[in-house]
Order: structure tokens, then sequence, then C-alpha cells
């Protein structure tokens, strides 16, 4: 029924930055394939006429704020929680090659 | 390029909102400050937080599917788009995926050969910009991240793959930038990265109808530079079919310095986004009466200004669109004219001496040392003949350099147009004396000497003699 194996739990550590061991694999393996088969139950129902829905909350809309700056500067407390911080940046390892 | 292929490109266009804080935070979105000064736990990705929308780039989206004539949703989406990356503290960007604020529309575009041709819309969306990630600062095996950009709001114009020339994708590109600076929606300099673009290339032989595997690319901060890449993008493309190869499709990255493309990413790592609605906010809804209300705010577009231009001032439609593409010439033409004045000669004037001038200065219109009220003083002192055209022309120039005015200049260095026929005729009736060998070749049919007394004429008064009048005097006491 279901189309996750291996390969897919791979794929989706990698693209989700997490380390996976070959035991959690199995694992993963067998408790996605159990959310993929109800998510299969409730595709098998016919929603045609159905229109998608958006929110939980029926017609409400998003709240729009002005376009004005109410934050100030407060850059060393930011980086002061950072990893690496220097010269005004966050410093991370290198992200190109 | 081979004259039995033709190119399919595509544009994606970034256009960065000029509002004054993000897209869903209270932060400055101003450009060019300190390292992340501007930035807030909303901006950073901290937990708790949650995104507010702002109303003004909702407003710009609406104002720019108005201005190319297309659908504005009334109901809009916000989806998340994952993928990870420094510059994105929240693993995550805000963009519309399944249900933008715009789609369709076009943008009608001019040719060198006067051709006219319509640039169908695809999509606009809004979506906030990432952070900045600088790779050559400090230690070798490490980036520096700014987030200032972060959350910026942005449009992006995706347009359908109708443009078959670079010529046609510079063209439209253009055309946009010009819409966005006329609704003041965004500053439209590719250099600074306000405007960024991405193309999308591919070729196949003319006459067939098919999608051949298109390429991505990126890294294009000047419309000049996206001309280069596609010219060379599709020239890689015809010779690897020529040898019988394929066309991978991948994302290249132009490098403008050694004038190539070169792979960044190929399929096999594309990006797999998983995008689905963004659960921190809500759909947007545009009732009719917000979109009534932008209308009565829009302003002259381009294409309305240069169709006024052609109908109130008699400009060719190739003055007209040279003049009305860049509001600040536009104004400055107005104000030139300014009711009254010969209108294609302001429009000679400022698209021949004064371009040139800002040109070779390398100046914008909105630095030009000159106004238009300065350069109208100049074009009544022509029409009133206080001045020659020519006179004008090194009167132009010293304005242009000193910024003064030019009654001041004309009195200065007495300039003045000597209209006084007594004058004129005197110094002709010298010249005639002083060599009756050209008067009396002149009087032997060979015409051409006309011009040697024309040229001594204007010669003895410092090119300040009427022309015209210099003219008449001559046949005159020429042919006795």
């Amino acid at each position: 029924m279901s189309i996750i194996d291996t390969k897919t739990v791979e794929k989706l550590a990698k693209l989700s930055r997490l380390k996976v061991t070959e035991e959690e694999k199995t694992i993963l393996v067998h408790e996605l394939t159990k959310v993929m088969d109800m998510a299969a139950k409730v595709q098998s129902v016919n929603t045609d006429a159905v229109q998608p829905m958006t929110s939980v909350i029926e017609n409400a809309q998003t709240p729009e704020r002005d376009d004005a700056v109410s934050e100030e500067n407060r850059r060393e407390e930011y980086l002061a929680i950072a990893p690496k911080a220097e010269m005004g940046f966050y410093v991370v390892p290198r992200s190109v090659e | 390029m081979r004259q039995d292929y033709e190119m399919v490109i595509g544009l994606e266009v970034h256009a960065q909102l000029t509002t004054n804080s993000k897209l869903f935070s209270g932060s400055s979105a101003e450009f060019g400050a300190e390292p992340n000064t501007q930035t807030c736990p909303v901006d950073l990705g901290m937990p708790g937080v949650l995104p507010v929308l702002n109303t003004r780039a909702v407003d710009m989206g609406i104002k720019f599917g108005l201005a190319i004539d297309a659908n504005i949703n009334r109901v809009n989406r916000f989806d998340r788009k994952n993928y990870f990356y420094p510059d994105l503290p929240k693993g995550y960007q805000i963009s519309q995926m399944d249900y933008p604020i715009v789609e369709g529309g076009y943008v009608d575009i001019e040719l060198e050969d006067g051709s006219e041709k319509r640039i169908n819309v695809t999509r606009m969306h809004l979506e906030e910009d990432a952070g900045k990630s600088i790779h050559d600062l400090g230690e070798d095996r490490h980036s520096h991240v700014d987030l200032n950009r972060a959350g910026v709001p942005l449009m992006e114009i995706v347009s359908e793959p109708e443009l078959r020339t670079a010529e046609e994708a510079g063209e439209y590109l253009k055309k946009l930038r010009s819409i966005l600076r006329f609704l003041e929606v965004c500053d439209g300099n590719m250099e600074q990265g306000s405007m960024r673009c991405d193309a999308n290339v591919s070729v196949r032989k003319k006459g067939e109808d098919k999608l051949n595997t298109r390429v991505e690319i990126k890294n294009l901060n000047s419309i000049r530079n996206v001309m280069r890449a596609i010219e060379h993008e599709a020239e890689r493309q015809i010779a690897i079919y020529e040898y019988g190869g394929e066309i991978d499709q991948e994302t290249r990255l132009w490098d403008a310095t050694k004038n190539e493309t070169r792979t960044m990413r190929s399929k096999e790592d594309a990006h797999d986004y998983r995008y689905f609605p963004c659960p921190d906010l809500l759909p947007v809804r545009i009732p009719e009466d917000r979109i009534e209300e932008l209308k009565k705010e829009m302003p002259e577009l381009p294409d309305q200004k240069k169709e006024r231009f052609m109908k109130e001032y008699g400009l060719s439609k190739y003055d007209a669109s040279v003049l009305s593409m860049q509001r600040a010439s536009a104004n400055f033409y107005e104000s030139l004219v300014n009711g009254n004045r010969d209108a294609k000669i302001c429009a000679n004037w400022m698209m021949g001496d004064f371009f040139a001038a800002l040109n070779k200065a390398g100046k914008d219109i909105s630095e030009s040392p000159i106004s238009p009220e300065q350069l109208g003083e100049l074009m009544d002192l022509i029409s009133e003949g206080t001045i020659s055209g020519k006179i004008a022309k090194t009167v132009f120039e010293e304005m242009f350099e000193t910024s003064r005015s030019a009654k001041a200049i004309v009195e200065e260095k007495g300039l003045v147009q000597i209209n006084d026929t007594g004058a004129i005729e005197a110094i002709i009736e010298d010249l005639m004396q002083q060599s009756p060998e050209n008067v009396q070749a002149f009087r032997e049919g060979k015409t051409k000497v006309m011009g040697w007394f024309v040229g001594q004429t204007m010669k003895a008064t410092q090119g300040k003699a009427n022309p015209a009048m210099v003219n008449q005097i001559l046949q005159q006491k020429l042919q006795g």
C-alpha cells in the first residue's frame, strides 16, 4: 500500500537535516507507513465538489498591520545568543564550496 | 545565432517593495543599514512569534495587478516553502504557491524595428526575501550572515515563455521596471539588487511547437547581463544539440567576467520545497471596495503617458516612448514644454544635447545640473532670435558645466545674435571686395562658393550673425 521505504526516509532526513541511525530508519519506515495509510484513507473520500479548505476558521481573514517601523535595533542581544558572531554578523559553517 | 533555431525565454523577476517595514514584522526594510541592525524575533524565527501582514505590501501588489490588467485574486493565501539555508532563519520562506495575489495580465513591449509585442504574465505573488550570506570575509571555513533583508517584501513576477530574443527580454525588463517605478512600488535598481531576474532559457528548431528542456540562469544583475547571458546560454545549447547531445535541466550561474554560464545545481539536487499552507496566517481576502479605492490612486502609466505625449504634443511614437519611459524624464519634458514652448524642439533638445551630456557625465536625469526652467530659458533665447541654434549648443555646454543661467552666459560672453542687416551687409560687402575672384566664380555658376562666403561671414562675427539673414543677404548681393 504505502510507498515509504528506507530510501524515502533517507531523503526526508536529508531534507530536514536530521541524522538518522539504521535502527531509527527501520522504526521510521514502520511509523511513517502507518501515517501514510491513514492519509490514504482520507484520500479515498470523493472531494470533487468540495472547495479546498484554506483555514479551519470559515471566512476569516488574516489581520493586516500598518506599514510602520515598530522595532528598534537590538542586534547585540540577538548576536549574543548565537553560537558564533563577529563584526556584527552571524558566523555559520561555510555554505558554498 | 543560427537562423534555424529560436529561443524560448521566460523571466522571473523579483521586485523588492519600497515599504517602510518588512512583510510580516515591524522591522525597518530600508536598504544599506549596518548588518543585522534591522531584525526582530519574527525575522529571526524565534519560537512563539506570529507574522502579521503589512497592508501596504498588499496594496502595492493590487496596484501592480491593476497596472498590467491582471486578475486580482479576491482570496489568496500564503504558503511555506521549506528549505535549509543559513540566511533563512525560520527554515522556510513565506510565499504564495497555489493562490497568488495576481494572475494573468500582460506587458506590451516595443522593439527596435518598430514592431510591438505583447508578453503575457503568468502570475505575481508576494513573498519575503531571505538574508544575505557573505563568503569571503574572515576565516576560510565560514560564512557571515546579515539578516537585515530577511523578511523584506518581494513581488515575484513570472512571465509566460513568450520571449524569443535577448532584445525582447531586455525590453520586457525595461518596461516592467518602468511600470514598477511609475507605481512607486520598487526602485528597480538591479545593481543594488532591489530588482532581480532569473531567466529560463531553452532553444528549439524554428517551426517546432514543443518546449525543450530549459535551463535556469541566476546571478543576473543588470539588463545587459540578462541579455548577454541569454545569448551565450542559447549558443551553448544549440552547440550541444548539434553534436547530438541532450540538455540537462539545471540551474546555471552567470559569470559576467568570464562571459559564460556554469552549473550551480543539477536536477538531482533540485530542491524539494514541500509547500504547505502557512498555519500562522489566514487567507487574504480583498473586498471590491479596496480595489476601487486603489484604482483612484493609480498614476498615469508609461503606455498612457506615451499615448498622451503623441496626442498632446504631436510627438512621434519613438520620441514619445523614449521620453515617457522614465518618470523623471517625462516630468522634465513636461516642465520644459510648460504649456507653450515648441514641443518638438523641446523633445529634440532633450533627446539630443541634454541626454548626451547626461550620458557623458554618467548622471541620471534626477542629478541633472540644470533644471527644466533653465533649459527652457535657453529654448526661449533661440525662439526669440537672441542666439542662433549653433551658439545655443555652446551656451548649453557651459550651462551644464556651471549650472548658470543661459541669459547670464549669453550676456557675459556677448553671444547675442547679430540681427542688424546693416552690420551683416557691411561685412559681406567687405568680403566681396577682398575676393572678387570668388564673386566672379559665383556669377559663373559655381554656386558652391556660397558656402565659403557663409563661413567667412560667420567667422567675422564669431558665429553670432543670424544665419538666415546671412543667407538672404548673400543671395541678394552675389547675384548682383
